[in-house]
């Protein structure tokens, strides 16, 4: 068997497409777990006892589900509820709300090994708990909260392959559906590869620069 | 002339009371020191006056800030901690400056500049660029203090600031203190070194048990000890 770069090269094209939607769909939902994580970790840490129950049970909910689970419930059960959304915002959704979980748990236990003595000091001099938390503990937890957010982050990029069962025209779902029409497979998979390192590669190059911008 | 006004205060632990109706009353300028055997209720009573401690009833007045806006309390409140609790990732300069700055929206120009004078306050002009692990204990207290002070408050608490101090570094932290208070700063400082209380204080009040049980100027407090529990407190700590 060898190698088609003929087909190669005929494909490429409708991959690269496909990649720039899995991009926008992971950068969509990183930015939307960016917003969420720290609004959930704060309410664990600092909420009254009601809200911190809600927000754990949450938390526990959604990390004990497979992603499937929770991308199906957004496609199918979300406009029962009244919500309609194309199955791109429903993967930004799915994705940026297991995103946000994971990243929470992590950006909540890096502060609680901080210790109480700092949040004291800061609360002394007079800021509110919630700044305290964002503006001097945040900070100097973020090393150690960073590698394994990374790790987190490219997670959800591979789960961004799983929007193909809901017709979200990423690499994985293209990738696929040219497998079948064509047959061509191996020079197929080659390419859905090559784009998920690319895109999983540049993400884990950025967090390692921003972990050495943090200083060592 | 009154600055501090503590009325009535309780806070229990579970079934376990750890104050049990403190009244205390701080003029403005005065230095107070509070000492009392280990679980006495010191901690708990100054982490009551900024409120670190929901009393359980009672209630603590400073003058001119509403009793409802803890922060604003804690604003004009400063604390220094046993443990001095410095921000591990901020140098000297920073730990100083991030409060006035984020709190009282000085620039970084200014807030720098109000670190740079306090750390010359404490003898620390040169270590501004240095993290709180490249600094000795007694010098880390010695930003701490400073950093209370950038808020400008009224009032200066502090808890144990010695006692996780090498001996020979005690006395720098001391010297800050007294100097501060030479200054006019309003000071309650629970310590149990005898030397500064003799040497700075106004007042030496004896907690028991969630009581303040005795409560004198110096020179009485030592030579007519005004209650028989602090007769033999003062013999242990004095080692007669
Ligand atoms: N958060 C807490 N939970 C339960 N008990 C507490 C708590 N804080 C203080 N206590 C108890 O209240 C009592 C008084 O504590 P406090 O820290 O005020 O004593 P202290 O006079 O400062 O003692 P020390 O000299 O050891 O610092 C102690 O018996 C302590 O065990
Ligand atoms: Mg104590």
């Amino acid at each position: 068997m060898s190698f088609d770069w003929a087909a190669f090269f005929e494909y490429l094209p409708r991959l690269i497409a496909a990649a720039g939607v899995t991009l926008q769909v992971s950068l969509l939902s990183l930015a939307l777990a960016c917003l969420l994580a720290p609004i959930l970790a704060l309410a664990w840490l600092l909420g009254p006892a009601p809200l911190r129950v809600i927000v754990r049970a949450f938390i526990e909910l959604i990390r004990g589900l497979p992603p499937l689970v929770v991308i199906a419930f957004c496609y199918f059960a979300l406009p029962k509820l009244g919500v309609v959304l194309s199955g791109f915002w429903c993967g930004v959704l799915a994705l940026g709300v297991v995103g946000a979980v994971y990243a929470a748990e992590i950006i909540r236990s890096a502060i609680e090994s901080l210790g109480k003595g700092q949040f004291e000091a800061a609360l002394a001099l007079g800021f509110a708990r919630w700044r305290a938390v964002l503006e001097i503990l945040l900070p100097q937890a973020l090393r150690r909260i960073l590698p394994p957010l990374t790790n987190e982050f490219a997670n959800l990029i591979k789960a961004s392959s799983l929007l193909s069962v809901i017709s979200v025209h990423e690499i994985s779902q293209v990738g696929q559906s040219l497998i079948f029409e064509t047959f061509v497979v191996i020079e197929i998979l080659v390419q859905m590869a090559v784009l998920y390192l690319i895109i999983i590669g540049s993400v884990t190059l950025l967090s390692r620069r921003l972990e050495r911008g943090l200083g060592a | 002339m009154t600055l501090l006004a503590a009325r009535g205060l309780v806070k229990r632990f579970g079934s376990f009371t750890a104050l049990d109706g403190v009244d205390l009353d701080l003029n403005r300028g005065e230095r107070l020191v509070i000492c009392g055997p280990s679980g006495s209720g010191k901690s708990t009573l100054i982490r009551c006056i900024n409120r670190l401690e929901e009393p359980d009833a009672g209630t603590v007045v400073v003058e001119g800030i509403p009793t409802t806006d803890r922060q604003a309390l804690r604003r004009k409140v400063g604390m220094v901690f046993q443990q001095f609790n410095l921000f591990p990732n901020l140098t000297a300069r920073e730990n100083i400056a991030v409060a006035p700055r984020k709190l009282l929206g000085l620039s970084r120009a200014e807030a720098d500049a109000r670190a740079e004078a306090l750390l010359a306050r404490v003898q620390l002009a040169g270590h501004a660029d240095k993290l709180p692990s490249g600094l000795s204990g007694g010098q880390q207290q010695r930003v701490a203090i400073a950093r209370a002070l950038a808020m400008e408050p009224v009032l200066m608490l502090f808890d144990e600031p010695t006692s996780a101090l090498d001996p020979e570094m005690i006395r720098e932290v001391l010297d800050v203190m007294v100097e501060l208070g030479q200054g006019g700063m309003s000071m309650i400082v629970v310590t149990h070194e005898m030397g500064f209380a003799r040497r700075a204080a106004d007042r030496i009040a004896f907690m028991d048990q969630g009581r303040i049980v005795a409560m004198a100027p110096p020179q009485q407090f030592f030579d007519a000890p005004p209650h028989p529990r602090l007769v033999r407190f003062l013999d242990n700590i004095l080692g007669h």
